[in-house]
C-alpha cells in the first residue's frame, strides 16, 4: 500500500498505458520513493495492482540497477565501471569513495547516508569517468572532486 | 516447394520451413542451444548461424524461413570459428565433471565436438543448488542461461515457475518464490511436469533418478498408464530398471509433454510391497502358492459355484488400467467360459452416464472430437472437470488456448485453476448441473441465439423443446443453482455466438443422482447451437483412466458386447464368431452386483485391477456385500483393500510396463502399450492369467492366444468399426475409430454429416430433480470429493512413488469463512461425519471452495473417504453420487497424530 497521494498518482499513471502492466516501472519508483527501497510487500502489492505475477515484478526489479530490493543509504553513489570510465580511472574513484564513506561496493555506510554501487555504462563516455548520485550525473570526476561532493552531501 | 541450395547442392523443401529444418532434414548437424521443436524459435544462442548469399551478416537458421533461390552455407570455417568462440564464452565458469559424466547432453556434445572440454574448469559457487524437490535436481553452476526452461514452463505447461533475475553476465535463473523467501523448487509453484528438465541442454536441471541410476541404455515407446488423455512416452531402461521417462516428441495427443504422474510416478513398479506371488487365503492368513495351484484352485472354485448356483451367481470386473485385449478377454470369459453377462468395469462409477447419454442422443457414446480441436475452438466450456490437475496435458493445452485468446467458460462449484484463466466462472451449487444447463439453453432459445439452420436440418423435437425450456429462464433458476442470471445469460451468449464452441466435461457432471440427464442437457446445448460435427466444436468427456473408454467398449458392460453393441442386437453375430451360446438377458452392473451380494444372490466376484472396497461409494454397504461372498478373486499388483479384507485368492498382475497391448484414450484413439521390462517376480499379464484359468476350466479352445496381438486381431473380427486398426498401422501413431478398413485413415470428428441413428438427433426435455441427499441441521455442509494432481484415484500406484511426498495425505479444503466459524486452523486434523460414516483428515484453508461447501480427496486408505459417501445412484446407469454428501465437521481432541502439527 502506498500513501493516498501516491495511490492517486499510480491510478493516474495506469491510465497512460493500454495495458496495466506497462506501469510497472513508475510503480516501482513510487514504491522506492515511499519506502526507500522496494520491499517484499511492494512487490506483492504491485503485482496485484497491475495483474502481474510476483516473479515478473521481481524480474523487472532485479534487471534495473536503479531499483533496490534492500535498504539503501540516502544517497546512492553509482560508479560507472564500463570501458571508457574504467580507462579514465573509475577504479580509483570507487576506491576513493570507499575510503571516504568507510564501506565497500554494494554496502551502505554506517551513518546510513551512502550506498556505493558499481554500474554498467551510464552513457557518458565522452565525459568519463562518470558518477551518478541518485538521479544526478557528475561528469569527469576526480578523487578530489568526489571528496568535495561527499563532504557537501554529508552536511545536507 | 522451394528450390534452395545448401552447401553447394540444390534441394527442394516445403514452403514454411526454416533453414534449420531444411538442414536437419539433410542430416546436417547444426548446433543449437536455445532451440526446441516445442518452442517458438528465438534465435538467441547464435550457434546456428549460417551464411546466406546476399546477406551482409550470417543468419540464425532456427528462425529464418527458407525462400526460393536461397544459397546457404552451414559449416564455413568462419562460422565454425564463431561457434567455438561463442561456446568458449559460455564455459567461463562451467565445471568439467558433468561433461565427463554425461557426454550425451547437447551442450556437452558440442563442447566435445569443438574440442573445448579441457577449458571447463569452473568451480564457482552456483547461484542455486537445490535438491528439495523429490524428482528434480537443480545445480545452476551448469546453467548457461539458454532460457529454454523459462520458455517451456510458460509456453508449454503455462506455469511460469522459472524466472530470470538480474541482467547481463550476472543473469541467474531461479524458481519463483514468495518475495524475500529463499528459492527452492519444492516450495515454488512448480507442478513437476519435468518439461524444463527435458529441454535443459546441460543437466543444470536433471531427473534425480537418472543421476542415481545412470543413463538409460535402451528406450521403449509406450502409452502412459494414468489418465485417459493417452500421452505417449519413451521409457529409459538400464539393466532391467526404469531410470527415466521422457515425453515422445511426436505423440499426437501429448506433443512432447507429460505431467508429473506419467513423467515421474513409475517407481510403484519396484515398491517393496509389490505382490509378486499368487496367494490363497488360509485360516491363518495369506499363503503363497505356485501359479499352478492358484489357477487350479480358482478354476475349481468357479466351476463349483457355477455348477451349484448358476453362472449368474458370479460377477467379473474388468480393469480400466488393463489393456483392450485383456478387457476383451475378461468379458469373453464371463460370457463364454461362465455363461453370464455379469461383467462390468469402473466406467460404472465414472463416465457410464456420459456413454449412455451420448449414445442415446447422438448414437455414439464417446467424445465427438479430438484433443486437437482444443486449439481450433473459439470458446471452450469446461464443465465439472478440473483438467489442470486431473488431465494435466489437456489442462495445459486449454490454458495455452486461453492465453492465445480463446474464450473460456468454467462451470464448477470450485474456483479451480482454469477459472483464473476464464472469461466467466459459473460457481454452481453441486448437484444442479441440469438446472444450470437448462437455464443456458433457455437463454439461447429465448434470445434467438440458436443455430436456425442446424436445428432445422439436424435436430429433432425442436418445437416441444422450445416450449418446455421456457420454464428454465435464468431469472427463475438463478436462486436454485446459485449462479446469477446475468452470468448465465452472458455464458449462453458466449457459447452460442463465439463459435466453434467445444465442451469438455468430467465427473462433476456424471457422479450425481441426475448424472446421465445432466450430460443430456449438455448435449442439448451443443445441438441447439450447432456446435457438433464441426472442428473445434462438440462434446468431449475427459475420461478418467488410461483405458476406461476401452474397457467398457471392449464389452466389460452387462448390457453391451464388444463395440458397445447391445446384447439384443449383437447376440447372434457374437455367437457365430465365438462359436458359443451366449446368455440372453442383461447382466448385473457393478452396483447391482453389490446389491446381489448383499442379498446373498451373488456368490463369487473376480476383480481385476480394481480396488472396489476403497473406491465404491458408501463403503459400509460395499463391506457388507463383500463379506457375503464365498469367493473373491483379486488380480492386482498390490494387496489392495479389497484383497486385504475379503480376498480368497490373489493373482499378482504385471504392470503395463511389463506387457504388450493397446489402450483406448478419451478421443477414441487406440495406441500401443509395449513391454519395457520383464514382469517383476512371478507377476503375469492379466490376459495370460485369464487364458490359464479358462484352460483349467476346459474352455481353452476359446482362449488359445499366444500374444496380445492375436487377441487384438480377434477383437477386429467382432468389432467392425475398429477392423482397420492393426498393430502394424499403430506402430508409430494411434488411430481413432471409426476405422472400418485398413485403408481408412481413422476418424477425428464424429457426426459431421449425420448421426449413426440418422440425420437428426432429438433434443431431450430433462426436468431437474434434486438429489435425495439433503443438508440438515445435523449435516449442514456439502462435501464434494475428487482428485489432486499428485495422486491418482485409489493411490495404489502414486502413493507408492515419491508423489506421496508432494501430496502426503488426503486433505479437506475449506473456505476461510467456515474455518473461522468452526474454529479450525490450517493443517488441523478434523473428523467429518455423514449419515453413513466418518473420516479423519487435515484441513487446508483455501479460496477455491465457497462457504458451506467442502472438497476432499479420496486417495488414501487412511482417510477412506468413501466411508462418508451416500448410497444414491444415477437412475439410468447406477453411477454413485460421489459429488454430493451432507456432512458435519467436528474438531478432534487430542490430535490423532503426535508431531509438530499446530
Amino acid at each position: 500500500m502506498f500513501s493516498e497521494a501516491n495511490e492517486k498518482k499510480l491510478d493516474e499513471i495506469i491510465t497512460h498505458y493500454p495495458v496495466k502492466r506497462s506501469a510497472v516501472l513508475p510503480a516501482l519508483y513510487i514504491a522506492q520513493e515511499e519506502h526507500g527501497h522496494v520491499t517484499d510487500d511492494d512487490v506483492r502489492y504491485i503485482a496485484n495492482r497491475l495483474d502481474m505475477r510476483v516473479n515478473e515484478v521481481e524480474e523487472v526489479v532485479t534487471f534495473y540497477t536503479m531499483y533496490s530490493r534492500k535498504p539503501v543509504g540516502k544517497y546512492k553513489l553509482q560508479v560507472c565501471r564500463t570501458l571508457s570510465c574504467w580507462l579514465q580511472g573509475a577504479e580509483q574513484i570507487a576506491e576513493q569513495i570507499e575510503h571516504k564513506i568507510g564501506c565497500g561496493v554494494g554496502e551502505t555506510s554506517k551513518d546510513g547516508k551512502f550506498t556505493l554501487m558499481e554500474v554498467e555504462c551510464l552513457g557518458y563516455c565522452d565525459l568519463a569517468p562518470c558518477l551518478q548520485v541518485n538521479f544526478d550525473y557528475h561528469e569527469k570526476v576526480t578523487p578530489e572532486s568526489v571528496d568535495k561532493l561527499i563532504d557537501g552531501l554529508k552536511t545536507k | 516447394m522451394l528450390r534452395v541450395t545448401i552447401n553447394f547442392k540444390t534441394h527442394e523443401f516445403p514452403e514454411g520451413w526454416t533453414i534449420l529444418e531444411a538442414a536437419r532434414s539433410l542430416g546436417l548437424d547444426l548446433p543449437t542451444l536455445c532451440h526446441d521443436d516445442r518452442l517458438r524459435p528465438c534465435g538467441s544462442c547464435r550457434l546456428c548461424l549460417v551464411n546466406v548469399k546476399g546477406l551482409s551478416h550470417p543468419a540464425t537458421a532456427c528462425n529464418t524461413q527458407l525462400a526460393g533461390g536461397m544459397v546457404i552455407e552451414t559449416h564455413a570455417p568462419e562460422l565454425e570459428n564463431t561457434r567455438r568462440l561463442l561456446l568458449r564464452e559460455m564455459i567461463d565458469e562451467y565445471p568439467a565433471e558433468p561433461v565427463r559424466n554425461f557426454p550425451e547432453k547437447p551442450f556437452h556434445r558440442w563442447l566435445i565436438h569443438y574440442g573445448l572440454t579441457n577449458e571447463c574448469s569452473g568451480t564457482a559457487t552456483p547461484a542455486l543448488a537445490d535438491d528439495t524437490h523429490p524428482y528434480i535436481h537443480v545445480d545452476m553452476s551448469q546453467c548457461i542461461t539458454c532460457y529454454q526452461c523459462v520458455r517451456v514452463c510458460e509456453d508449454l505447461q503455462g506455469q511460469f515457475v522459472w524466472q530470470a533475475m538480474f541482467r547481463g553476465a550476472r543473469t541467474h535463473i531461479f524458481p519463483d518464490s514468495p518475495p524475500g523467501a529463499r528459492e527452492s523448487l519444492r516450495d515454488s509453484s512448480c507442478v513437476s511436469c519435468g518439461a524444463c528438465v527435458d529441454v535443459c541442454p546441460t543437466g543444470a536441471l536433471e531427473d534425480k533418478s537418472l543421476i542415481e541410476r545412470g543413463a538409460p541404455t535402451e528406450w521403449t515407446r509406450t502409452t502412459c498408464p494414468y489418465c485417459g488423455v493417452g500421452c505417449e512416452m519413451n521409457v529409459g531402461v538400464r539393466e532391467q530398471r526404469i531410470v527415466t521417462i521422457r515425453p515422445a516428441l511426436d505423440a499426437p495427443v501429448s506433443k512432447g509433454h507429460l505431467c508429473v504422474k506419467g513423467r515421474y510416478a513409475f517407481d510403484f513398479v519396484y515398491a517393496a510391497d509389490r505382490a509378486t506371488s499368487p496367494m490363497i487365503r488360509a485360516p491363518e492368513g495369506w499363503k503363497s502358492v505356485s501359479w499352478d495351484e492358484a489357477i487350479a484352485f480358482t478354476a475349481e472354485k468357479l466351476a463349483q459355484i457355477v455348477e451349484r448356483d448358476g453362472a449368474d451367481s458370479v460377477g467379473l470386473l474388468g480393469s480400466a488400467r488393463a489393456t483392450n485385449e485383456e478387457n476383451y478377454l475378461t468379458q469373453k470369459f464371463a460370457r463364454v467360459a461362465l455363461g453370464t453377462n455379469n461383467v462390468d468395469c469402473c466406467a460404472r462409477v465414472c463416465h457410464a452416464p456420459t456413454a449412455a447419454a451420448m449414445k442415446a442422443i447422438l448414437g455414439t457414446g464417446a467424445a465427438t472430437n479430438s484433443f486437437d480441436d482444443i486449439e481450433q475452438a473459439r470458446t471452450i466450456l469446461v464443465c465439472g472437470c478440473n483438467p489442470t490437475e486431473n488431465h494435466p496435458i489437456v489442462g495445459a493445452r486449454i490454458k495455452q488456448a486461453a492465453r492465445r485468446g480463446a474464450k473460456l467458460i468454467v462451470s464448477d462449484p470450485r474456483r479451480i485453476e482454469l477459472a483464473e484463466y476464464a472469461d466467466l466462472h459459473l460457481p454452481l451449487r453441486p448437484g444442479t448441473n441440469a438446472l444450470l444447463l437448462n437455464a443456458l439453453a433457455s437463454a439461447i432459445v429465448e434470445e434467438g441465439l440458436f443455430d436456425e439452420q442446424f436445428v432445422g436440418e439436424r435436430v429433432g423435437e425442436w418445437e416441444d423443446f422450445k416450449e418446455f425450456i421456457r420454464a428454465y429462464a435464468p431469472e427463475q433458476i438463478a436462486g436454485l443453482c446459485g449462479v446469477e442470471a446475468k452470468l448465465i445469460r452472458e455464458a449462453a451468449r458466449l457459447y452460442a455466438t463465439a463459435k466453434p464452441a467445444l465442451s469438455v466435461h468430467g465427473l462433476g457432471m456424471t457422479e450425481h443422482s441426475q448424472g446421465t440427464e445432466g450430460v443430456m442437457c449438455l448435449v442439448n446445448l451443443a445441438l441447439l447451437t450447432g456446435n457438433i460435427g464441426k472442428p473445434g466444436a462438440g462434446v468431449n468427456p475427459l475420461r478418467g483412466q488410461n483405458n476406461v473408454q476401452g474397457s467398457a467398449h471392449m464389452g466389460c458392460e452387462p448390457g453391451n458386447l464388444t463395440g458397445f453393441v447391445s446384447i439384443a442386437d449383437g447376440k447372434e453375430r457374437f455367437e457365430s464368431a465365438w462359436r458359443a451360446v451366449l446368455p440372453a438377458s442383461r447382466g448385473l452392473n457393478l452396483m447391482e452386483m453389490m446389491d446381489a451380494a448383499e442379498q446373498g444372490k451373488l456368490k463369487a466376484l473376480w476383480a481385476i485391477g480394481y480396488d472396489i472396497l476403497l473406491t465404491n461409494a458408501n463403503a459400509h454397504r460395499t463391506r457388507q456385500a463383500l463379506r457375503n461372498l464365498e469367493l473373491v478373486i483379486v488380480q492386482d499388483m498390490f494387496l489392495n483393500e479389497t484383497a486385504r479384507e475379503f480376498g480368497t485368492v490373489f493373482l499378482p498382475a504385471a504392470s503395463s510396463f511389463e506387457k504388450d497391448g493397446t489402450f483406448m484414450n478419451a478421443e477414441r484413439r487406440v495406441q500401443r502399450v509395449r513391454k519395457v521390462i520383464e514382469p517383476i517376480g512371478g507377476a503375469r499379464a492379466d490376459w495370460e492369467i485369464i487364458c490359464e484359468i479358462a484352460r483349467a476350466m476346459g474352455k481353452g479352445e476359446h482362449f488359445a492366444f499366444r500374444s496380445a496381438e492375436e487377441i487384438w486381431n480377434e477383437v477386429r473380427t467382432v468389432w467392425p468399426v475398429g477392423r482397420g486398426i492393426s498393430y502394424d498401422r499403430i506402430e508409430n501413431a494411434g488411430l481413432q475409430w471409426p476405422c472400418p478398413s485398413e485403408d481408412h485413415p481413422g476418424t477425428t470428428l464424429l457426426h459431421a454429416r449425420e448421426f449413426p441413428t440418422g440425420k437428426r438427433a432429438a433434443l431431450r426435455r430433462i426436468d431437474y430433480s434434486a438429489t435425495p441427499e439433503v443438508l440438515s441441521n445435523e449435516f449442514p455442509l456439502l462435501l464434494i470429493t475428487g482428485r489432486k494432481l499428485y495422486q491418482f484415484n485409489a493411490g495404489t500406484m502414486t502413493m507408492r512413488t515419491r508423489n506421496a511426498e508432494l501430496y502426503p495425505t488426503d486433505c479437506l479444503d475449506i473456505s476461510l469463512h467456515d474455518a473461522e466459524r468452526l474454529g479450525v486452523a490450517d493443517g488441523e486434523w478434523v473428523r467429518l461425519c455423514s449419515r453413513y460414516g466418518e473420516a479423519v483428515l487435515p484441513v487446508r484453508i483455501t479460496s477455491q471452495v465457497k462457504p458451506g461447501e467442502l472438497f476432499a480427496t479420496f486417495h488414501t486408505t487412511e482417510a477412506f473417504l468413501n466411508n462418508l459417501t451416500s448410497p444414491f445412484r444415477d437412475q439410468y446407469v447406477a453411477t454413485p453420487e460421489y459429488k454430493v454428501t451432507a456432512v458435519r465437521l467436528e474438531k478432534i481432541q487430542p490430535l490423532p497424530m503426535s508431531g509438530n502439527r499446530e
